[in-house]
């Protein structure tokens, strides 16, 4: 390796290690490899620009803050009274709500500590109201999470998109069926653990005029993943336009039908939703003045090189691929991973022959399980702070659904089909 | 002394707020105008990308300054944490300065950068390409002033700054 390589890599590494923010580590390692590879320091301001220049970065301001506003104008809650009705007799029946409500709010929101926000935020409360340990409904709230993630729109696929250069349509798709299966997985723990410590097993089914009342009132709700979806696969709409579309759509429901978002409010919601983008929008924005230098250096094939020596059969690369990954997630912030590594993982995927949305999917699913796991997972610290436990405390409860999800996780590392059924469709 | 620094830094960031809520409404409008136009109207217009992508650069540039006002770039903290209260505020003062480093470079580039690209217009709009660039400069000088504000009054860098 160059000097330069060198150089980036030690800057960023001690950056990132002494508590550094991520993105100026990342900033500060581009301009020392500027100066040691001796190229002008313009570059830097250039690239940083031409990072904020593509179209399909737009729509992360967009579903951050359409998700907000769906939460604030009481679309979330009436989501949760939908799958309450449907639901609640089953045995297990609150812990399933969660999960089922979780779901359909991924299907609106594309992030995985904003699901948990917004739906633990409700029911983790509920849950120990009705003789569920707390931690476990933290837990439950945590693990839901990545789900948002994987069931489309999805923010880190929007962002592998970007980075490798592939059709955020197209890997929406791929992240459907595991999240369904992720979801069904965490609906299982939880009528095992209702059954074994005998909780809520006498609920009455909800009535027709109940559930036609909770259908009623959520219908709003309901239909805003039609639209959003909808509009993206009936080729109405890009999925920046969607996301423009389901801000006004929250906003018309939230303000007009629902009348539970306030003018006096919307300055703050605006102001916290570009808060959270721009801390991921920053961060790929500065690390593609890093990736312009990394690239002149090859150092994503270097480093790729140097991992597929260790093993030319693909089914243990992919498996060291995955534990790779699965470490990544759990140390750092999954965003960050998917842009810095992004060059190597596609070096890696097709040196491997690995299907490039498959790639995409298993990367972003990786990475979304990392969400929940301790020590460094947003999700985990939504989930404790929601819950007022200690982040230890929820781990402890959690294993059962991290079981759950590793399992999903193998089928999406080795069985194509998971990943691929639903892209090839429309393909 | 101290405390007119820190009031001018809170200042410049409570305005920074209400710009970026400004330009992000704008943003979303015109992606909204976008769709509405090519449907209803028939025909796209050919400015709505183009002034969305760079209200875009605007508000992501302009909330990234105020977040280092707050701490909330998101950061490793495990090993920091470890480290008992008086040493971690001396750290984060190191922390601060590179932050500092970073912006004082980054507006420095950000000028170079305009000067250079001087009296170019954009694509669609045909408009002075400084609106875009200038966004460097502003963003590196604000940075700058919020990261000095955080060398001088350090931030207690235990806790992680959930996005």
């Amino acid at each position: 390796m160059s000097d330069a390589s060198w150089t980036i890599l030690l800057v960023f590494l001690g950056g990132l290690l002494t508590g550094v923010p991520i993105v100026f580590s990342i900033g500060l390692a581009a301009i020392a490899g500027l100066y040691v590879a001796d190229f002008p320091f313009v570059v830097l301001a250039q690239r940083v620009i031409a990072g904020t220049q593509v179209f399909s970065l737009l729509a992360i301001p967009g579903f951050v803050l359409a998700g907000d506003l769906m939460m604030h104008g009481g679309l979330s809650r009436r989501l949760v009274k939908v799958c309450q009705a449907l639901v609640q007799h089953v045995t297990g029946g609150l812990g399933m709500v969660t999960v089922l409500s979780a779901t359909f709010f991924a299907a609106i929101s594309g992030s995985a500590p904003a699901t948990t926000a917004a739906i633990g935020g409700i029911m983790v409360p509920e849950m120990e109201q009705r003789g569920w340990r707390r931690d476990f409904s933290a837990a439950l709230a945590t693990a839901s999470g990545p789900i948002g993630q994987m069931i489309p729109p999805s923010i880190p696929m929007i962002i592998w998109g970007v980075v490798a250069e592939e059709s955020i349509s197209q890997l929406f798709l791929a992240g459907i069926i595991p999240g369904f299966l992720v979801a069904v997985g965490l609906m299982t723990v939880c009528y095992f653990t209702a059954r074994r410590q005998n909780i809520m097993t006498d609920v009455k089914r909800a009535t027709w005029p109940e559930l036609r009342s909770a259908l009623n009132q959520g219908k709003w709700s309901l239909a805003a993943p039609v639209i959003i979806l909808g509009g993206i696969y009936g080729g109405v709409f890009t999925p920046t336009e969607a996301a423009a579309i389901g801000v006004a759509y929250a906003f018309i429901v939230g303000f007009f039908i629902h009348r539970e978002l306030k003018l006096s409010d919307l300055g703050a919601i605006m102001l916290q939703s570009m808060r959270t983008s721009t801390i991921v929008c920053f961060i790929i924005a500065v690390a593609s003045a890093f990736g312009w230098l990394v690239a002149i250096e090859q150092l994503p094939d270097t480093i790729a090189s140097g991992i597929l020596s260790v093993s030319s059969n693909p089914i243990v690369i992919l498996l060291l691929l995955n534990l790779f990954l699965l470490f990544i997630g759990a140390v750092m912030d999954n965003i960050a991973a998917m842009i810095i590594l992004g060059g190597i993982l596609t070096s890696i995927g097709n040196q491997i022959g690995l299907d490039p949305t498959h790639l995409g999917a298993l990367v972003v699913i990786n990475l979304a399980m990392g969400m929940a796991t301790p020590p460094f997972g947003y999700s985990l610290f939504v989930g404790a702070a929601i819950s007022k436990l200690s982040i230890e405390e929820v781990a402890k409860a959690l294993w059962p659904m991290l079981l759950i999800m590793m399992v999903v996780l193998a089928l999406v590392a080795y069985v194509p089909w998971v990943t691929l059924a639903l892209p090839s469709l429309v393909r | 002394m101290l405390t007119l620094l820190d009031r001018i830094s809170r200042e410049v960031a409570r305005v920074t707020g209400w710009i970026v809520i400004a330009t992000a409404t704008l943003m979303i409008l015109c992606l909204i105008l976008q769709v509405f136009s090519r449907y209803v109207l028939g025909s796209a217009f050919s400015w709505t990308e183009e002034l969305a992508i760079i209200l875009f650069a605007w508000t992501t540039l302009l909330a990234a300054t105020s977040a280092i006002r707050d701490g909330a770039h998101v950061r490793l903290v495990f090993i920091i944490s470890a480290l008992p209260e008086p040493v971690r505020l001396v750290w984060s003062r190191v922390v601060a300065a590179a932050v500092l480093a970073f912006c004082v470079v980054f507006a420095w580039s950000g000028a170079t950068y305009v000067d250079s690209t001087f009296g170019q217009v954009t694509a669609a709009m045909r408009i002075s390409i400084e609106w875009l660039h200038v966004v460097a400069p502003v963003a590196g000088v604000l940075g700058a002033l919020h990261a000095l504000t955080r060398l001088l009054i350090p931030l207690d860098l235990k806790e992680d700054s959930p996005s």
